[in-house]
């Protein structure tokens, strides 16, 4: 009988997701706006970054929490008002799902998460905020290529509820907003 | 310690916005065309509360933009504003974009103190708006029978902008803002003079015919309307 290695066990079982207890990513993501509504019809809206961590419960479920920001400058005022840009930033807890066995160091998990969003309106020196409830649904891809290390691309689309209180007329245009969040990004994970 | 002192000044003078609020402010223009002619719009605030129009737009200069649009062709509009928290009062410009007319033969407005009129609905409804069109006018002075009079004239007539306030306590009257003297001396037969001015307004004419020692002053009114754009002085 040959006697078995530790350094063997190691090559030969590379270290799968459920060796880990979380990760912590980093991002940037590329928002756009889809629909028809005020921040669709009324912004450019730049790059932004996201943050994100989450800890895994078992092998297939997982939860965490995550922060998105990214700016937009006003390029059509008629729908939105006199304002010069806003900074839109969202966080939420959620959770995720594994639907595939893991088998290797690549995984695909879809996420559900509800929790805020905060539009930080600029005109001129003065600052002011629109706030409301968020809902979010995510896939995200990543794969493990070190014990620490990893890459993640992610698609996210967020359901915005804003407490704007406007006329009948704009209602549909402000107090539900849909955007799109695409993103690329590093993965860290603890064990 | 100046900087503190001049921060808060600055900050109470500036006009701030309330959260999670927008404003609708919306109307009819009617000019009688077909299509309607298209009017740029323009919503301000301001910490002041009365906006004394002049023909410069020299008002707007530290007032707040809140929101801008344009009627369609049946003269509707419905402009998007903030909502400002400490505005004295918020009004509306209509026929003026970037301190110009831009519709010619329409005499800009200044809607004076929307916020006076009901909030319903998050919307102030201004209702129909009617732009006065301006003309070119003609004063025309004529002798006939003053051989030796000398005449000054003095024409006064109202701002080139349509004023329209919707507060009570301030009941929109003519201005008089604008105007030009002159004089024809005995030598001349006739003199006149051209000037654009809004259709509905009322021009006050003062004059004065001295013939030596003799001195007689009048004055007179003439309304200006589509038809009427002379008027000549007979003496």
């Amino acid at each position: 009988m040959n006697p078995v290695f530790a350094q063997d066990i190691e090559n030969k079982y590379p270290e799968y997701y459920y060796d880990v207890l979380g990760n912590f990513s980093i991002g940037f993501l590329v928002p756009e706006a889809i629909g028809t509504n005020f921040i669709a019809e009324g912004y450019e809206l730049w790059n932004g970054v996201q943050l994100e961590g989450r800890v895994y419960v078992n092998d297939k479920v997982a939860v965490g929490a995550q922060f998105q920001a990214f700016k937009g400058r006003v390029v059509d005022p008629t729908v939105v008002g006199a304002l010069d840009a806003t900074g839109f930033t969202h966080g939420f807890v959620f959770g995720s799902y594994n639907p595939f066995t893991r088998d290797n160091n690549m995984l695909l998990e879809l996420a559900l998460g509800a929790g805020y969003m905060n539009y930080r309106n600029e005109k001129e020196f003065q600052r002011f905020y629109d706030t409301g409830f968020s809902l979010m649904a995510n896939a995200t891809l990543s794969y493990r290529f070190t014990k620490w290390l990893g890459v993640y691309g992610a698609i996210q689309h967020l359901w915005d509820f804003s407490k704007i209180a406007t006329a009948n007329s704009l209602r549909n245009s402000y107090n539900s907003v849909s955007i799109i969040t695409p993103s690329l990004g590093l993965r860290f994970y603890f064990l | 310690m100046a900087i503190p002192i001049l921060c808060c000044f600055k900050c109470d003078d500036e006009i701030t916005y309330k959260e999670n609020r927008r404003l609708s402010i919306k109307g009819t223009i009617i000019t009688n065309e077909n299509p309607e002619t298209t009017f740029p719009i323009e919503v301000y605030a301001s910490r002041d509360s009365y906006i004394h129009s002049t023909d410069n737009l020299s008002f707007v200069r530290n007032d707040a933009l809140l929101g801008l649009g344009a009627s369609d062709a049946n003269g509707n509009f419905e402009i998007v504003a903030l909502s400002p928290r400490n505005a004295r009062s918020i009004y509306v410009l209509l026929n003026v974009s970037d301190s110009e007319v831009q519709n010619q033969g329409f005499s800009p407005m200044l809607l004076n103190n929307v916020d006076f009129l009901e909030l319903q609905d998050n919307t102030y409804n201004l209702g129909l708006i009617i732009p006065d069109r301006t003309i070119d006018f003609r004063f025309r002075a004529e002798r006939a029978t003053s051989t030796n009079d000398t005449l000054s004239y003095k024409i006064t007539y109202s701002p080139k902008i349509k004023t329209v306030d919707y507060a009570l306590e301030y009941p929109t009257k003519p201005l008089f803002q604008r105007g030009f003297s002159g004089m024809m001396l005995p030598s001349q037969q006739s003199v006149f003079e051209d000037f654009e001015v809004r259709t509905g307004d009322l021009l006050r004419l003062s004059y004065e015919l001295k013939n030596g020692a003799t001195v007689v002053e009048g004055k007179d009114s003439i309304i200006v309307n589509a038809n009427t754009n002379e008027f000549t002085f007979t003496f």
